[in-house]
């Protein structure tokens, strides 16, 4: 967000150009070791055995649809909730038995603007970097460093309350990183943010990964993760059903397409008539539009618009997307991955 | 444990900044305690309307001793807040007391001027009805007083409970008490005021003790905000003990109830003439009272889901409390041991004794009385305040 992590070159955030390769699962130094979360709310069980490792610098994406488990797994993560099975250790510390310790190496930064409004940006940071042991001109400095991080060094003694949904959400960000954490955790940190700060959000969590500061970002924005993140984990009813890098997750499609279509009609009778076609994988309906997932898309084009016309529904467009991480959850699922936009 | 101590210092900090940046919470804590006491004390403490009681004389013995307390209760400032009736005899005035027609009576024996004169010595009596709470105190104080007046040092005054009103061997426990209270004696002569400055030095503490309950409950209430907007989630990741949550937010809101009732008491007093007595007494009270609401509304937020039920669930139990306690005005007699069931009522006794001179052994009993209290709401609360501090 501040002027000095704007990389030149192609917009959007860019990945760091650092060594990759370092891989949790190989590497013997593990900055969050997580093995066997369990949590059920009564009948529900939310997070369902869930294993996680991240490396130092690794930045790794927690994906899942609303109510697939990912805060519930970042609050077991963080300390925040008991889990009722499973052990965490972050940087070296047993999260149960050290807990100062563990937490110590965490920025936790919540899925809700958690901030008080009533003081300033300068305030609420002050606030929650005391709390992480910081006093003095340690804190002092911090607090000037995090304000050009999140590039709101001009506004900083503006009460929060004041701040538009994106100022907040900078803030909200600005106030995990004060202690230096060894690993950053930022549950959906996008969510409800006009593009412009999303923008500066997503860089400027780039720019903490290429200093080498782990990551651990969940998100139902397939793009973000895809952006940002290392090594992904696909979540889904509390159980993480795939994980890999982006091409080890992609590999899994084999040589399927993504058909996106937008029809008038009855979407679920057209994926339901889709099913039916040879090489259709997968098909899934949400609103108006079907997600396809086709085996040579482009040769079955005209099948599929046939299709369409016999369920009884208008094809408004098509488009023929190349295989992502929204593919790999279809495919694995067969639903998407969100019904929004 | 240092650590866990500064950080709940830390929470304290920053709560009392966000709560002083609060007008809601600023009315509360001064705008309005102030304001309803100046109100109160104006409508209801008007040059006529102070104290008054009456008391009941019945002199059997025609002499001397008789004449002084007669003349002891008509002078001065005694004058004008005491009505003396004379009774026939010790059984009229046992029926006065009965009847409500006096709230404290004077037994002259036949014979006591003579005895006393031969230096044989002699009882005066002193009778009271005990259901007549406060004001009997009061009466009783101010007949002590008078009798200690003329005959100070040689007369053993007793004190005899009303024939009937009491179960035998509870009246032995109002006696002792009664005696216990000598400061009030002298309090009694100088100190009781009526009209306005007596009306500001009731209502400015039952005004500071009626929104010291609103302004301690705003802590819970605070948790479950800050619950909801997600930054006990964030406190909750910190390195602290979750202990220094609660313990910050109890201290940010004990301070600003300080703040509170030390306000009005200097407004009060430079104001509108207002005595609350013994500044140790007045911030001993001030910390029972305090402590019972911090348990009492903290129990309460335990138990409920929403913000919307603790404060109304708060506020129904404050405005009982407080009405039963005589934070808006004393309650009839009858209904005074009622009244010392609450904190508030506990809290106002007190100050009430406070006012009218007492040292600080008046507040052993309410201070005590707030601090059981208040034990008792936090074991109430105790297996459920996890909750409040859990994101
Ligand atoms: N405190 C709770 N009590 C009861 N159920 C809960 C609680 N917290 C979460 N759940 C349930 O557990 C499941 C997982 O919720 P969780 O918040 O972890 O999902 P999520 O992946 O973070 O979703 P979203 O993308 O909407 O944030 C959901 O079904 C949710 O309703
Ligand atoms: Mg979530």
């Amino acid at each position: 967000m501040s002027a000095s992590s704007a990389p030149a070159g192609p917009p959007g955030p860019s990945r760091p150009a650092r060594a990759r390769g370092t891989q949790a699962t190989t590497g013997p130094e593990v900055v969050l070791e997580a093995a066997g979360l369990r949590r059920a709310f009564g009948d529900l069980t939310a997070v369902d055995g869930v294993d996680v490792r991240i490396a130092p610098g690794e930045a790794y994406g927690l994906l899942g649809p609303n109510g697939a488990g990912k805060t519930t797994t970042i609050s077991m993560l963080c300390g925040l909730l008991e889990p009722d099975d499973g052990a965490v250790r972050v940087a070296g510390h047993d999260l149960a038995r050290e807990p100062a310790a563990a937490k110590s190496a965490i920025g936790y930064v919540p899925q809700e603007i958690a901030l008080y409004p009533d003081l300033t940006a300068r305030e609420n940071l002050a606030f929650f970097g005391r709390l992480y042991g910081l006093r003095g001109r340690a804190l002092a400095g911090r607090i000037d460093a995090v304000l050009d991080i999140i590039g709101l060094a001009p506004r900083a003694d503006d009460r929060v309350g004041t701040y538009s949904g994106g100022m907040k959400r900078r803030v909200n960000i600005g106030a995990g990183l004060l202690h230096e954490p060894r690993l950053v955790v930022l549950d959906e940190p996008t969510v409800g943010v006009d593009p412009q700060s999303r923008h500066a959000i997503l860089e400027s969590v780039a720019a903490l990964s290429a200093e080498g500061t782990a990551i651990l970002y969940t998100s139902h924005y397939m793009e973000e993760v895809e952006r940002l993140c290392d090594r992904v984990g696909i979540i889904d009813h509390g159980r993480m059903i795939a994980e890999g890098t982006r091409r080890e997750l992609l590999a899994e499609l084999g040589e399927a397409d993504r058909l996106d279509l937008v029809v008038d009609g009855d979407a679920g009778d057209v994926a339901e008539a889709c099913r039916g076609i040879a090489g259709v994988v997968d098909a899934a309906a949400a609103d108006r539009e079907v997600t396809l997932l086709v085996r040579h898309g482009r040769a079955r084009l005209a099948e599929v618009v046939a299709t369409v016309a016999s369920a009884g529904a208008t094809l408004t467009s098509v488009e023929l997307v190349e295989p992502d991480l929204e593919a790999v959850f279809l495919a694995l699922t067969g639903r998407a991955l969100r019904d929004d936009g | 444990m240092a650590e866990g101590l500064r950080a709940a210092a830390t929470i304290a900090r920053r709560d009392l900044r966000s709560r002083l940046r609060d007008r809601s919470a600023l009315v509360t804590a001064f705008a309005a305690p102030l304001v309803l006491a100046v109100i109160l004390s104006v409508a209801l403490g008007g040059p006529d309307e102070g104290f008054e009681t009456t008391i009941a004389l019945a002199d059997e013995d025609g002499g001397s001793l008789g004449e002084g307390l007669r003349e002891a209760l008509a002078g001065g400032e005694l004058a004008e807040i005491v009505d003396v009736v004379e009774v026939a005899d010790a059984g009229a005035a046992r029926r006065a007391l009965a009847d409500g027609s006096a709230l404290a009576a004077l037994v002259v024996p036949e014979g006591l001027s003579e005895s006393l004169a031969s230096e044989a010595g002699g009882d005066l009596l002193v009778l009271r009805d005990p259901d007549a709470g406060l004001s009997g105190d009061l009466a009783t104080a101010i007949a002590q007083g008078a009798a200690n007046e003329i005959e100070r040092g040689r007369l053993a005054v007793e004190l005899a409970v009303a024939a009937g009103a009491l179960p035998p061997g509870q009246g032995e426990g109002v006696a002792a008490a009664a005696r216990a209270r000598p400061a009030a004696l002298a309090l009694v002569d100088d100190d009781v005021e009526g009209g306005l400055s007596g009306a500001a030095s009731y209502f400015g503490p039952a005004m500071a003790v009626f929104f010291v309950f609103f302004v301690v409950g705003a802590g819970p209430q605070s948790l479950l905000r800050q619950r909801r907007e997600g930054s006990l989630a964030r406190l909750a990741a910190a390195p602290i003990p979750r202990g220094a949550i609660a313990l910050g937010t109890a201290a940010s809101v004990g301070a600003l109830a300080f703040l509170s009732i030390a306000t009005l008491w200097l407004v009060m007093s430079l104001g509108f003439g207002a005595r609350w007595g013994e500044p140790l007494g007045v911030l001993a009270l001030a910390a029972g009272v305090t402590a019972a609401a911090m348990a009492l509304t903290t129990f309460v937020a335990t138990l409920a889901r929403t913000e919307e039920q603790v404060s109304g669930w708060t506020s129904i139990i404050v405005f009982t409390l407080a009405l039963l306690g005589g934070s808006f005005g004393a309650l009839p007699p009858a209904l005074e041991p009622l009244s010392l069931a609450t904190p508030n009522g506990l809290a106002l006794r007190g100050f009430v004794d406070l006012a009218a001179g007492g040292g600080l052994e008046v507040v052993v009993v309410p201070v005590a009385g707030n601090l059981a209290f208040a034990a008792a709401a936090a074991a109430l609360a105790a297996p459920r305040l996890h909750r409040l501090v859990a994101p």
